[in-house]
């Protein structure tokens, strides 16, 4: 005859060897009668292994002298949203502004008004009209209009 | 859980309180390791982003270094607190929600694979067929809410108790009691097909 069915859910608990001691006495007294729950237990067990084999993976070379440098040249730490932002969102982002910068004096150039030629000053022109080769092409020119 | 090597830690991490750079170099090899596979797992395998979040936590680590007390903790406080950065820098990643949980059946020759590991796996397909499971894991653990397999990776990787890491993700214990069964029975039903020859479930009578 089969004991009481703890529920299922106190399994976690039970494999964790978490739960109240009394709990886990009628767990294992429930286990030696009932296949099923012996079966969703050792599934448990396995996946629990399974993650706890999971390789240690190496740190890249030179990791620690890098982040101890960064550390102690003690770079401001970023804060929590930025960090929070995907790194492709962050280079992204960069590489936005930097187009937009490089854009913006590009285009700055290429719309900018062509500045116009700034009129002699009267000094000169008065000087240029006293020139006394201009004065003489100056009459020829008034004689020739003067003909009919 | 305190283990051997605990009391080195302590001491590595009161040399660096007083701004050893040394004991933090060498604290970064020694707990490097397990924090960057913890990251690994909350950022689905992502590499690149795993290093980045293990070094942003060694950054804080040292920023905070004056405000860890050895003397009143223990090497298991020594380890949560490198596992509370890197926790709380994890479940801070927006994308780690944005994901949509994938519908995708694994392939046909999964099934064979899984067939045969449910058979005993006594092939010589064993290395293959256990690389496959260690991908189905990693996908199933992956379509897991952030905290359920924060939860799951601090037990079962790091052994730390409930209380552990409640105090890491700022919860109560109960809460990861219900974190840790959620989760592993979603795992446990997502993988059913390698773990238990892929049997309809029974169910289990009361009396």
């Amino acid at each position: 005859m089969r004991r009481k069915a703890p529920c299922p859910d106190r399994f976690s608990t039970h494999l964790d060897g978490e739960g109240p001691a009394a709990e886990a006495a009628q767990i294992s007294r429930h286990l030696s009668d009932c296949g099923e729950c012996r079966r969703i237990l050792a599934e448990l067990r396995q996946v629990e292994h399974a993650l706890a084999e999971e390789p240690l993976p190496f740190l890249p070379p030179g990791f620690a002298t890098r982040v101890v440098a960064r550390s102690v040249g003690r770079r401001p730490v970023l804060p929590l949203w930025w960090v929070a932002v995907p790194r492709a969102w962050r280079l992204g982002l960069a590489g936005s502004l930097v187009a937009a910068a490089f854009g913006g004096t590009l285009l700055g150039r290429v719309l900018a008004p062509t500045p116009a030629a700034a009129p002699p000053p009267v000094a000169e022109i008065v000087v240029a009209l006293d020139h006394p080769v201009l004065a003489a092409l100056s009459k020829a020119d008034l004689g020739r209009e003067d003909r009919p | 859980m305190v283990k051997a090597d605990d009391a080195g830690l302590l001491e590595l991490l009161e040399k660096i309180g007083r701004d050893d750079e040394g004991a933090f170099a060498a604290l970064i090899e020694r707990t490097g390791p397990r924090l960057l596979r913890f990251a690994l797992k909350m950022l689905r395998d992502d590499r690149g982003a795993a290093e980045d979040l293990v070094q942003e936590t060694y950054l804080r680590v040292w920023q905070a270094r004056r405000r860890f007390r050895p003397e009143a903790s223990s090497g298991a406080a020594a380890e949560s607190f490198l596992f509370t950065i890197a926790s709380r820098l994890c479940l801070n990643r927006r994308r780690l929600l944005s994901r949509r949980p994938s519908e995708t059946p694994l392939p046909e020759e999964d099934t064979d694979a899984a067939a045969a590991m449910a058979d005993g796996g006594a092939s010589p397909l064993d290395r293959l067929i256990d690389r496959r499971f260690r991908d189905a894991l990693a996908e199933a653990l992956s379509e897991l809410p952030p905290q359920q397999r924060a939860a799951l990776l601090l037990r079962a990787m790091e052994g730390l108790r409930y209380q552990e890491i409640a105090a890491i993700l700022d919860t109560s214990p109960g809460a990861v009691e219900s974190l840790l069964v959620r989760g592993r029975d979603r795992l446990r039903r997502t993988l059913s097909r390698w773990l238990g020859a892929g049997k309809p479930e029974e169910r289990c009578s009361k009396e």
